[in-house]
């Protein structure tokens, strides 16, 4: 099981423009990271997830970019993880 | 009577004769003798008598001393009262000097106060360009893609229970 995993995780780092991501789980701490300062930000993309259920009406979290110098951060949450991903612009 | 004059005469004559042979004999051998001196060691007459000073010759040794030691005082030492109306002037003059200095700079603002921040120098202008342009759009086939997958990879893993984690040490001390 473990295999797939990290399996889908290789995947995602091969994808065109990726540099880094982050998958953290209900309570914020960090699953996989790979990237540069991707672990240290674990519980600061779940808290900005949840946060931005306030401002739906339905409650559900917004997808959030967040766009930098050098990459642009893609966060979506889920059921039970919320997954970061890094990628050039 | 002729003849006992001249005997007398004789005889104090030779009395003096007498006692100008010891003179002589007593100076010849100490200016004939070379006393015998040791190598290293001071006469003995200047040891055995000391300088003597007088009374007069301290007090002027200790006036002399005195003196010296006032003269060095008084080059470390300045007299305040000669430093009073000279000094004021000198005091006002020179409060004019910094207040005319003050007046005459000029302070300039540093620019990076006003200016904008500037860019790292990884960013590249046709990043600008693009950031700039027009906003960046949220990738969801991507995010939703491997949001689904991963989750449903964690469904499948399991975690066995291991018993409880208590170590229980009253048996042991029993």
């Amino acid at each position: 099981m473990d295999k797939q995993l990290a399996d889908t995780f290789t995947q995602l780092s091969q994808q065109n423009g990726v540099v880094g991501y982050c998958c953290v789980d209900e309570s914020g701490l960090c699953l996989k990271a790979h990237g540069n300062k991707q672990s240290s930000n674990a519980g600061f993309y779940k808290s900005l997830l949840d946060k931005s259920k306030f401002l739906t009406q339905s409650g559900e979290p917004a997808n959030i970019v967040i766009e930098t110098d050098t990459a642009n951060i893609f966060i979506q949450q889920n059921d039970k993880i919320t997954l970061s991903v890094s990628k050039l612009p | 009577m002729g003849c006992v004059v001249s005997k007398s005469d004789d005889i104090k004559n030779e009395n003096e004769s007498r006692q100008r042979n010891q003179a002589s004999s007593s100076q010849q051998p100490s200016s004939s003798q070379t006393p015998s001196k040791q190598i290293g060691i001071a006469a003995k007459d200047s040891e055995e008598q000391p300088q003597e000073v007088s009374y007069s010759q301290m007090r002027e040794l200790d006036n002399d001393f005195f003196k010296d030691i006032i003269d060095r005082t008084a080059q470390k030492f300045i007299d305040v009262s000669m430093v009073g109306p000279d000094g004021k002037d000198s005091f006002l003059d020179r409060e004019k000097d910094y207040s005319a200095q003050i007046k005459d700079s000029k302070l300039l603002k540093p620019t990076s106060l006003t200016s904008l921040p500037r860019l790292s120098q990884q960013c590249q202008m046709s990043n600008l360009q693009n950031l700039l342009s027009q906003p960046t759009t949220f990738d969801n086939e991507l995010m939703s893609k491997y949001t689904s997958s991963i989750s449903e990879n964690l469904n499948g893993i399991h975690i066995k229970e291991c018993g409880e984690l208590v170590v229980f040490f009253g048996n042991s001390l029993k």
